[in-house]
């Protein structure tokens, strides 16, 4: 039971895009209940750049603010929809790169085997910034100090563009990231790992490699339903995430209240 | 020994007299207290072994959940089966067992029964607060662009399955349109809804429509209550109208919109797939895949669409807004819309397999949620 509901817990905490993960990078974990979450993340703008592939200069107008909508539509299938919008921008890139990509899950994780999530973004954008596509792995293990949980992870170096503007989205092609991207972009091109470690139920200690930086940080459980984190990219700059998780499974307030005894 | 024998008889009688009347007194009761929950057009019929309760709780988007209520302020009282019959749009829906474990159509007997028995009085007045939100994203000047009213109506039976929907709209901003910010009539219609014996729906209306739109729409549906697959086919003759100040234009109606469509609940976690063709708004040819997934009180959709105008993926979801009930009296009721529905498009720029919203839910949002599959599996 005690070891169900750490397991639960662990799976609540979401990456900066809003996808279960650390914090930049996405996991191989599992939602089960409360299928719905708000999140929202910061990036300083010294690191706006390493997020989403198109920089903008002068790199102090590179803050982002991730905005971000997760369902699960089944055990495994998830769909999620991020906002980035650049608050220093504003006026040149409007409310900023809109995002929608899909997660299934291929393996559950088991006592031996780890979970398995492939993500997925559905190609037809003409400006696929954030795209990206990947495959993650996530373990974990109760050990007396505490529980242990391994992510390792593998994203695709390619990604698909649509050729043209208002062309018909079957004229796609794929194109290295690093050649989408102006400067050299990184972020979940090849290898990506991280660990987690958690002393107690309600927070825990992060370290990650998103394939571009390394990150550490720290990720608390405020109330049952919302989960905050702060880390630092490189130890030079911070970062935070706030995410709320909500079930859908709901009756409605009347319904509720007469249950109560009303 | 005669004498004996009549004594008992009209013992016997009058014992029997005495345990209709409380039985009637008790169904009497049930009836309102049910009224006073919310519940309309409560009818009760019992017999030896069952009980079948037909009501109208226009609050709740779940049907499980108006039944769940409907049995937990009857409380468990009786040793007979429970058998409810929602009705949708003074229309019944479907029987289910008060366990959740069995679902049907209604018989003729059930049918004339609720026929002898509508009584097209026996609603309140619902006044209900719908807020109608418009937005485009991706302008550079201003990220987003919306448009906000709230529209408070309310929803009048005329006749058995006919209804006037009509209502206050109240802007509160609007950086969309020229629009000006006075109020205004909101959508409103005639609405004519029937459940034919054997799972044939059709829903008929005229009127003032959302995305303003005026004109008629004629829907029809086939779906069987303990089937998998529907079939739909929907007809809309419509045009644009636009109210500023004093003046109310019209274009004219000459949009035709002609759709069928087929769909499949799968048998995974209430998940339905959707499969639209035909002509869309704008003379727009084409066609659109999506999913649905029933949480009960919430709808998650993802589509995909092509047309001759070009390609869009999008999602959509619908909920009930909070808190439902706020005030609720003998003749009148105000609560919040049992429905708030969205949809998101990802391409903005071109008008893609477009749709129009009524004012209340399309036939196929309404059937889907009274599917037996869905009632057992989430009882």
């Amino acid at each position: 039971m005690l070891l169900m509901a750490s397991a639960g817990f662990a799976a609540a905490q979401v990456n900066l895009m809003g996808k279960p993960g650390l914090m930049t990078i996405p996991s191989g974990a599992w939602f089960g209940e409360r299928e719905l979450g708000f999140s929202f993340g910061y990036v300083p703008q010294e690191y706006g750049y390493s997020i989403n592939a198109q920089p903008i200069d002068p790199v102090t107008t590179n803050t982002l603010n991730f905005y971000n909508v997760r369902a699960g539509l089944t055990k495994w299938m998830d769909v999620n929809f991020t906002i980035c919008y650049r608050p220093k921008r504003k006026e040149s890139v409007g409310i900023g790169d809109r995002q929608l990509d899909v997660r299934f899950r291929l393996h559950k994780e088991t006592e031996k085997w780890p979970g398995i999530v492939i993500g997925i973004t559905p190609p037809g954008s003409e400006a696929p910034d954030l795209g990206h596509d990947y495959l993650a792995l996530t373990k974990s293990f109760e050990t007396k100090i505490g529980k242990l949980s391994f992510t390792g992870g593998y994203g695709s170096p390619y990604i698909l563009v649509k050729q043209e503007r208002l062309g018909k989205s079957t004229d796609l092609r794929w194109v290295k990231k690093k050649e989408y991207s102006e400067k050299d972009y990184q972020y979940l091109v090849g290898v990506f790992y991280g660990v987690t470690y958690q002393p107690v139920d309600f927070a825990g200690l992060m370290f990650e490699y998103n394939s571009s930086t390394y990150n550490v940080g720290v990720f608390a459980k405020v109330k049952e339903w919302l989960h905050v984190q702060v880390y630092s990219f490189e130890g030079k700059s911070w970062a935070f995430s706030l995410a709320g998780n909500f079930s859908l499974d709901f009756k409605p307030k009347e319904l509720r209240k007469y249950e109560k005894g009303g | 020994m005669f004498k004996y024998f009549l004594g008992l008889l009209s013992c016997l009688m009058l014992l029997g007299k005495l345990l209709h009347a409380q039985s009637q007194d008790l169904t009497a009761l049930w009836s309102t207290q049910l009224f006073e929950h919310g519940f309309e057009q409560v009818h009760i019929v019992e017999s030896e072994d069952s009980l079948k309760v037909y009501f109208e709780h226009r609050n709740f988007r779940n049907p499980i959940h108006s039944m769940e209520y409907a049995q937990r302020v009857m409380g468990n009282i009786t040793k007979k089966k429970m058998f409810f019959i929602p009705l949708y749009h003074n229309r019944p829906m479907g029987i289910y067992k008060g366990d959740g474990t069995e679902a049907r159509s209604l018989n003729s007997a059930e049918y004339d029964f609720y026929r002898s028995q509508n009584q097209i009085g026996a609603y309140r007045f619902h006044f209900r607060i719908v807020p109608d939100v418009s937005a485009r994203f991706g302008n550079y000047e201003q990220p987003v662009r919306a448009k906000t009213n709230i529209i408070l109506d309310t929803r009048v039976y005329l006749l058995p399955g006919l209804s006037v929907q009509t209502g206050l709209l109240i802007p509160i901003q609007n950086s969309l349109d020229g629009q000006d910010l006075k109020p205004r009539w909101a959508p409103s219609q005639l609405t004519y809804f029937n459940h034919m014996k054997n799972d044939h729906y059709a829903m008929v209306s005229a009127g003032t429509y959302f995305s303003d739109r005026y004109g008629i729409d004629f829907q029809y549906r086939w779906a069987p209550l303990n089937g998998r697959w529907s079939l739909g086919l929907e007809v809309a003759f419509t045009g644009e109208y636009f109210v500023q100040g004093e003046r109310f234009n019209t274009g004219p109606m000459e949009d035709l919109l002609l759709l069928g469509d087929l769909e499949y609940r799968t048998p995974i976690e209430d998940v339905s797939i959707r499969l639209t063709g035909g002509r869309f708004l704008y003379n727009d040819l084409g066609a659109r895949l999506g999913m649905i997934k029933q949480f009960g009180n919430v709808d998650i959709g993802l589509f995909v669409s092509s047309s001759n105008n070009g390609n869009t993926v999008g999602f959509q979801f619908a909920f009930p807004l909070f808190p439902g009930k706020i005030l609720r009296g003998k003749k009148v009721e105000l609560r919040t819309t049992e429905e708030f529905r969205w949809e998101y498009n990802y391409n903005g720029d071109q008008l893609v397999n477009r749709n129009f919203r009524l004012g209340m839910p399309k036939l196929g949002d309404i059937t889907r949620q009274y599917n037996g599959h869905f009632i057992r599996s989430n009882w």
